[in-house]
């Protein structure tokens, strides 16, 4: 059981880290994770916070060449506007809508606002 | 006929409802309706010119780190910073209010209380339209607030006690709907000791002065006894209870002062002097003393909702005003005469539009799940009284009538149909629908009355009280009757039970193991194995839920105690205890079932396709499955169209949805809330169909990820219920309404045109008894006709107000995201 707790523990550190205080307006890469078919935005809050459904923790795609864990049980939570030039599993989706409410892909829908200009 | 009704007969011609009304209502309600800021998120985004009030985020820290130094508990400083607001937060009365209290401290400000959860901070902080002006500048003082409550919001102090995976799997988003909070979510209230007639404010807090003292004396001046600690608590209860007592009346008087200041100093028209002192009396005597008058009576009631939205995040209204405030208008309107019926009608509506303009910023989930509104604001009409006798009075068919009037999507009614409600009342409920309100409901009194004692004990004539917790939930207005926090923040995502059988409860979408390792399903020979399997998921996902809900409240009474609402309790004011002591409450707890049809359309379509005729091998549709059903269309549409789909009156189907129910209902026996009840299950869906569409994977019964679920309870998936209404309903009356489950919400759409007229009421009264017979406990209509909808969607600007059924809730068609615009329009409109 303890293992099961530490899991949980190292996956919460990943949901938390990123929330402690609001960041101020950031500029937009060309390349970011909330606009890959990978990327899924939590759909419990909206503070850009989201998964990626191929990487684990442990991954680190700040850096070049980029790290991957690609086989662990806790999921890479990233960020709607993580910069993702480095990493080779970014696979940009469609955007066939644009009005916020809908917004991409409706197979991959989640809210862009955040990657408003 | 005059110009006036030639114009509204028109308009009710060619059903443009909302210019009729304009026409009909007074030039008072006309300029209040007018003067809403509409608040409800827009599909998840809040709508321009709708700003956080930061008021009350500021007041809010400054009584907390004042309190910072004093040793005293959570309670106590809950109780100062909800009264230092009350003291000091703006108020204001706008133009020809007869009504006041608002949460915001300008009309068009969103409630913010940054002590709830840094979660919710952060949203508020990130929300790029929510700023208030000037922006840079509020900015930073929104930023400051965030970084005060780092680390010391609720959420921070009952975090530690859940366990971690399950809160991780919670956080994750896909599998619940809704915060395990005991203070935010929705509470009933002990209406039976507040609302007739008996008490104010100012009685129960001597009460609890009483108490205190008492308590007192037997701690100080007997003999030392092995626990005085309870006692302590006790003491710090009462008195955190009174504080905010005191605050409220004071709060009150705050808005008498300033009536009387405008009446008396600025104001020069001579009826609206008058209007404003008897503002100013109404409320020196509300909420202190109990109400006089039906004025009285309204203004009381909006404070005692209020109060509770500055103490916390409601995302729901539980009230019965043609009950509580029912003899107030037959005194002022039928026997005494004080107001005309169109005085009193504006003073209805003016109630209605106060409740229509509240809103409390909320997170994602909620905005994406309640589009179009601020919360489910579902009031109670109709019913029995505690001997069995009807309920229905004057102030019942005023209030619809009134709700025709004004036309707003927030509130809604919910109406307790019973078979001795008369004629005149049963016919004011089908114009509310005929004309395009989608409300009220129709819940089927007896049967709920029994199913409420059948679930939880509750006495049957406590269970007589019931009004709508949330949505569909009936929940008693009684001492230990009412439930006091949101205990269906157990809300599943069910869709995933059927999804999880292909994944063994690993998550794709999330990319994490949310629920249980069952066996690849490719070893599945039988059904029954399948089946297995399904039963398994669905108590690995309802038990993560629950046990999260279970400790919410089991540390709710310490770590985020509700001191008001405990004040006007009737249980914690006499017992001492806080009002989410499980101790003192019966339990009513339920577990929303959101998406719960997909299972059994999937069942049914693996059941058939897979094991019955053997089509397909379990092996292609796991492959298909995976995929998304990408590469195998052909095999898709198979599961779409060859299998038995619900609400067609097909046994083969029918038979596994009453087994799925089953099967939930004896594991809901098992499970038990810290009052010691059940959790049966409820489903319905709020917009959660839609918030959910892009977190749900493939199903058996033909969806992909990204597709609409279906619109929820028990109701068809859209377009699938293909043999006419009364096979609808043969299907929905196999399920045993009583002992299946909780409530189960029905969506059908009808033709307006059909219905128009007295044939049209006589069609749906017939359509009525029939579903009354077959012991159907919900029904809910839209009676918009495609052509209006689509419209609509054309031209927005020129349809603001057309309003139509979501689920549990009513919104504006154009305030909703185009998805569930379109599943609203692939309902089957049903010819009766």
């Amino acid at each position: 059981m303890a293992r099961r707790r530490e899991k949980a523990k190292q996956a919460l550190a990943g949901v938390f880290k990123q929330q402690v205080a609001p960041k101020t307006e950031e500029k937009i890469a060309d390349m970011v994770c909330g606009q890959c078919t990978k990327y899924s935005e939590n759909s419990w809050a909206s503070d850009g916070r989201g998964t990626c459904s191929v990487l684990s923790t442990g991954t680190n795609i700040d850096v070049d060449p980029a790290v991957y864990v690609l086989d662990g049980d806790i999921p890479l939570i990233t960020m709607t506007l993580t910069d993702a030039k480095y990493c080779k599993y970014y696979d940009r989706m469609k955007m066939i809508d644009s009005d916020n409410t809908e917004v991409s892909d409706p197979k991959y829908r989640r809210s862009t606002r955040q990657m408003q200009k | 006929m005059t110009d006036l009704s030639t114009k509204v007969k028109e308009f009710e011609d060619k059903q443009e409802w909302w210019w009729a009304a304009e026409q009909k209502r007074t030039k008072r309600l006309d300029y209040l309706r007018k003067a809403i800021w509409k608040k409800g998120a827009i599909g998840g985004q809040y709508p321009p010119g709708i700003k956080v009030d930061l008021e009350r985020s500021l007041l809010g820290k400054e009584a907390w780190e004042e309190g910072e130094i004093m040793p005293e508990p959570v309670i106590i400083k809950t109780a100062k910073m909800f009264a230092h607001v009350l003291d000091n937060k703006t108020i204001f009365i706008t133009d020809m209010a007869q009504l006041v209290g608002y949460v915001g401290s300008l009309p068009h400000t969103m409630y913010w209380d940054a002590s709830a959860a840094e979660i919710v901070n952060d949203e508020v902080y990130n929300d790029p339209t929510a700023c208030p002006e000037p922006e840079e500048e509020n900015r930073k003082v929104m930023q400051d607030v965030c970084n005060y409550w780092a680390g010391k919001t609720e959420m921070s102090r009952i975090m530690p006690h859940y366990d971690l995976e399950d809160m991780m799997k919670i956080l994750a988003g896909c599998i619940g709907w809704g915060a395990p909070s005991a203070k935010h979510g929705y509470s009933g209230k002990d209406y039976e000791y507040l609302m007739t007639g008996k008490r104010g404010f100012q009685d129960i807090a001597d009460e609890i002065g009483k108490n205190l003292d008492q308590t007192d004396e037997d701690l100080f001046e007997k003999p030392v006894t092995a626990d005085p600690l309870s006692s302590y608590q006790k003491i710090n209860n009462w008195e955190a209870m009174e504080i905010c007592l005191d605050a409220c009346i004071r709060h009150a008087k705050r808005y008498a002062r300033l009536a009387k200041n405008l009446a008396e100093n600025f104001e020069t028209d001579s009826k609206r002097k008058e209007e404003l002192l008897q503002v100013a009396e109404v409320c020196e005597q509300v909420p202190a003393r109990s109400p006089r008058t039906l004025q009285e009576s309204l203004q009381y009631d909006i404070f005692i909702q209020l109060f509770s939205r500055h103490e916390s995040i409601e995302g729901a209204w539980p009230a019965r005003p043609d009950y509580y405030h029912g003899q107030y208008y037959e005194k002022d309107v039928e026997v005494e005469k004080n107001i005309t019926k169109e005085e009193a009608y504006d003073l209805i509506g003016e109630f209605i539009i106060r409740a229509a303009e509240v809103c409390q910023y909320k997170v994602k989930w909620a905005r994406e799940g309640l589009q179009g509104i601020d919360g489910t604001w579902v009031w109670t009409i109709g019913g029995v009284k505690q001997d069995g006798s009807d309920a229905c009075n004057g102030m019942t068919i005023a209030l619809l009538q009134v709700a025709r009037l004004i036309r707003v999507a927030n509130p809604t009614f919910g109406f307790r149909w019973h078979p001795k409600v008369k004629d005149e009342v049963l016919k004011e409920c089908f114009e509310c629908i005929r004309q395009g309100l989608g409300y009220p409901s129709m819940r089927n009194d007896p049967l709920l009355v029994q199913n409420t004692v059948h679930w939880y004990g509750h006495p049957v004539e406590e269970a007589r009280t019931w009004v709508h917790q949330a949505c569909m939930s009936p929940a008693p207005t009684t001492k230990r009757g009412f439930q006091s926090m949101r205990m269906a923040s157990a809300t599943a995502n069910c869709a995933k039970i059927i999804e999880y059988v292909f994944t063994r409860g690993f998550d794709k979408v999330v990319n994490m193991q949310i629920a249980a390792e069952t066996p690849d399903p490719v070893e599945f020979k039988t059904f029954d194995q399948f089946y297995d399997a399904w039963t398994t998921q669905m108590k690995s996902i309802f038990c993560t839920l629950v046990r999260a809900v279970n400790v919410s409240r089991q540390v709710g009474t310490k770590e985020t105690p509700r001191p008001y609402l405990s004040g006007i309790s009737e249980r914690s004011v006499e017992s001492g205890l806080e009002v989410n002591d499980p101790s003192i409450e019966r339990g009513n707890a339920w577990i929303t079932a959101f998406t719960w049809v997909e299972n059994a359309d999937s069942l049914a379509a693996v059941k058939k396709l897979v094991y019955d005729e053997k089509r397909y091998s379990i092996e292609e549709l796991v492959k298909a499955i995976d995929a998304n059903w990408e590469g195998y269309e052909e095999m898709r549409i198979a599961f779409v169209n060859d299998a038995p789909k619900w609400g067609n009156d097909d046994d083969y189907v029918d038979d596994i949805m009453l087994k799925c129910l089953r099967t939930c209902a004896a594991f809901s026996k098992e499970l038990r809330c810290p009052c010691g009840n059940p959790w049966p299950i409820l489903p319905e869906n709020v917009s959660g169909n839609i918030h959910y569409g892009n977190i749900v994977g493939a199903l058996p019964n033909g969806r992909r990820l990204g597709d609409a679920l279906y619109d929820g309870g028990i109701s068809p998936g859209p377009g699938l219920d293909k043999n006419g209404p009364t096979a609808v309903l043969n299907s929905c009356a196999k399920i045993d309404h009583v002992t299946d489950g909780r409530a189960f919400l029905l969506n059908q759409r009808l033709s307006p045109t059909q219905l128009s007229g007295e044939k049209g009421y006589q069609l749906w009264k017939s359509y009525m008894r029939t579903w009354a017979d077959l012991g159907l406990d919900h029904v809910q209509f839209n009676m918009v006709d495609d052509s209006t909808l689509h419209a609509a969607q054309r031209d927005p600007e020129k349809y603001p107000e057309v309003i139509v059924r979501v689920a549990g809730y009513s919104a504006h068609f154009v305030d909703i995201s185009r998805k569930t615009q379109d599943n609203i329009i692939q309902r089957t409109v049903q010819g009766i």
